[in-house]
């Protein structure tokens, strides 16, 4: 029996390997512009921090400092082990990334520490966030203190993400409990995996004659209601327009209660953007390309899920915003739908002009919706002003759309 | 008719088709050969509108394909080397959005289906999701979803790669019976027997040029339709029918 150690070396350099030619994917302009985002997402936080920092240093002493600047660092770990929990137990769950693992002469538990490796990689967008809150603290902390902080926020991190890896590992080990006895129950694993994908049939389809947009949102529609990578991304807008939904529901003063629904509707149309972009990531390039269609059709179809998107949002605050006058009921809404529409018109025309490549869409879209919040925040009203500039300079691209190549 | 004029295209340093003309008449298959690397899929590519050649021009039927895009891919059908697909849409149901999107009748169309599934071996699995079908299976929808409109000019990339016998033949029966109604076929393959059972003419590429053109004359007799070894698969496949 080959026993799992020995492959460690193979995989070592695998994984060097993984890393670079991932870290290659990203050009240099991406690289930049990813720079560029996580300088903003510091500056924001550095910006959000820094002055209650400030405060608590003046009434409580450094100390004090110290100990908020220590929770929120293991709050960031235990977020990013969180998001390494779900990433893991969904690889787990659904397939394994990668070649046909069980086909190598591996032991079971390298392939299951591999893919805990993969999973853990999600750790690093979540360690992002950490440097915005040590810089904020500079000055107000002895310089030993903070490095200290680093790298037991580091510590933590890794040490959290390894626990989550486990525990994702337990609990899908724990739903197999009471089926067929197996010998290596990590490979009973795998290979549930590996027939997750279970063959199955779907209602035979109606033909109709309709026109190629709606053609494409009925396709789109399908798309969404599969266990597709766009489903995946519908939960986040449909969960956070609930959520926005729902502050009506408690008993909060109406300014309060209208800010908080304000800010849920905007996060589920930026979502809902994001699930447009990996609707058009679902598109065959070679398929869309060679279709006897223009740029209008595809946008039509597309435009239509962000109509009637903010049109929901609109009807949960008309049914649910009662507290609010009428005026200020009109301001909302007028607000809320201008902003949905804006953001989802962002994400068709990423999603159309970059959707052979979604995860750079995504990422433009990231970045453009920080830039605007960052702005708003400095200086009100700026951030609709860079929002609209994208939009508009993002909609000249659309029309060359069949033209962009991968 | 298709006609391709002083087509360049490169990739960086490395120039993958140089001033690449020839034409392709209503009503002929012509074969396009080349060894890995040649420029077959580029051209092919090129031809179907995924990719801008960066000098010269194609032409579908007159119109100029990158001039004019719409009216010339309406001509157009296209089967891939690699062909991708909506994973999780049934074939089926992808089938019916072409056929949105290409505004076709949809009745007729779906007689159309109904028989080359048929001759494909593909009917009892038109209900599943793509995502489940094998590679020579993926290859035979993407044969299906390149011919189901009768197009004008038909572009097959390593069309036949991973059919079975019967469905190579059903196959290539369907592209003789549209090179009648008057289709131009450009079909390119790595197996010479195919082109010279299949094509009127041939295009040999080399190095991205055009090395040489050839007329069915110039490889002389025509190898059997089917093989011994295909007789005996094809009696064993339908003698359980």
């Amino acid at each position: 029996m080959i026993g799992p150690r020995s492959h460690d070396p193979a995989f070592r350099e695998l994984r060097r390997h993984l890393l670079r030619r991932r870290l290659e994917r990203f050009d240099l302009r991406l690289r930049g512009e990813m720079a560029l985002l996580a300088v903003v997402i510091g500056g924001f936080l550095f910006w959000q921090a820094r002055v209650p920092f400030d405060g608590l240093r003046r009434v409580h002493g450094p100390l004090a400092v110290a100990g908020w600047l220590g929770l929120i660092l293991l709050a960031i770990a235990a977020g990013s082990a969180l998001l390494v929990l779900i990433r893991h137990g969904r690889q787990l769950r659904v397939t394994l990334p990668g070649p046909a693992w069980l086909s190598l002469p591996l032991a079971p538990r390298s392939i299951a520490e591999h893919m805990a490796w993969e999973a853990r990689l999600s750790a690093g967008w979540g360690a992002a966030l950490a440097p915005g809150f040590l810089v904020a603290a500079i000055g107000l902390l002895p310089a030993w203190s903070l490095v200290l902080l680093a790298g037991a926020f580091a510590i933590a991190l890794w040490a959290l993400a390894h626990v989550a890896t486990a525990i994702a590992v337990r609990a899908a080990l724990g739903f197999r409990r009471g089926g067929a006895l197996p010998r290596d129950p990590v490979l009973e694993l795998l290979l549930a995996a590996k027939r997750a994908v279970a063959r199955r049939r779907v209602r035979a389809t109606r033909w109709r004659r309709v026109p190629a947009w709606l053609g494409l949102w009925r396709k789109d529609a399908r798309l969404a209601l599969r266990p597709t990578s766009a489903r995946a991304r519908l939960v986040a807008p449909v969960v956070l327009a609930l959520a926005s939904f729902g502050v009506w529901l408690l008993p909060l003063e109406p300014p309060l209660a209208r800010l908080l629904a304000f800010a849920g509707g905007l996060t589920a149309a930026a979502t809902f953007a994001e699930f447009l972009i990996a609707l058009a990531g679902e598109d065959p390039t070679a398929v869309m390309k060679t279709l006897p269609i223009g740029a209008w059709p595809v946008w039509l179809s597309r435009t239509a899920w962000v109509l009637l998107w903010a049109l929901v949002l609109a009807a949960g605050s008309v049914f649910l915003a009662r507290p609010l006058a009428a005026h200020a009921l009109q301001v909302l809404l007028v607000w809320e739908t201008c902003a949905a529409i804006a953001i989802g018109l962002l994400g068709v025309h990423y999603g159309m002009t970059l959707g052979h490549n979604a995860a750079a869409a995504q990422r433009f879209l990231t970045l453009t919706l920080a830039i605007s919040m960052a702005a708003s925040i400095m200086i009100p009203l700026l951030g609709w002003i860079v929002l609209l500039t994208a939009v508009v300079h993002s909609a000249r691209r659309v029309p060359r759309w069949a033209r962009i190549e991968s | 008719m298709m006609e391709v004029a002083g087509v360049t295209r490169s990739y960086g340093a490395l120039k993958a088709l140089d001033a690449v003309s020839f034409r392709v008449d209503a009503g002929e298959i012509v074969g396009l050969l080349g060894a890995n690397g040649a420029g077959k899929s580029t051209l092919i590519r090129t031809a179907a509108g995924l990719q801008a050649p960066d000098a010269g021009a194609v032409h579908i039927a007159g119109v100029d394909l990158w001039a004019d895009p719409i009216p010339a891919k309406q001509r157009v059908g296209y089967v891939s080397e690699e062909p991708a697909f909506y994973e999780e849409l049934s074939a089926d149901e992808y089938l019916s959005f072409l056929v949105a999107v290409r505004a076709l009748d949809p009745g007729p169309a779906r007689e159309r289906v109904a028989q080359l599934a048929g001759r494909l071996g593909l009917s009892d699995r038109m209900n599943e999701p793509v995502r489940q079908f094998s590679h020579g299976m993926r290859k035979k929808l993407s044969f299906l979803s390149a011919v189901l409109h009768r197009p004008a000019v038909l572009l097959c990339d390593e069309a036949l790669e991973g059919f079975d016998a019967e469905a190579a033949l059903a196959a290539k029966d369907e592209l003789r019976g549209l090179a009648r109604e008057g289709c131009a076929v450009l079909f390119s393959s790595h197996v010479t027997e195919t082109i010279e059972r299949l094509c009127d003419r041939a295009v040999l590429l080399h190095r991205g040029r055009v090395a040489r053109l050839l007329m069915r004359t110039d490889w002389g007799s025509t190898p059997a339709e089917i093989s011994p070894l295909e007789r005996a698969f094809l009696d064993v496949i339908r003698s359980e029918r």
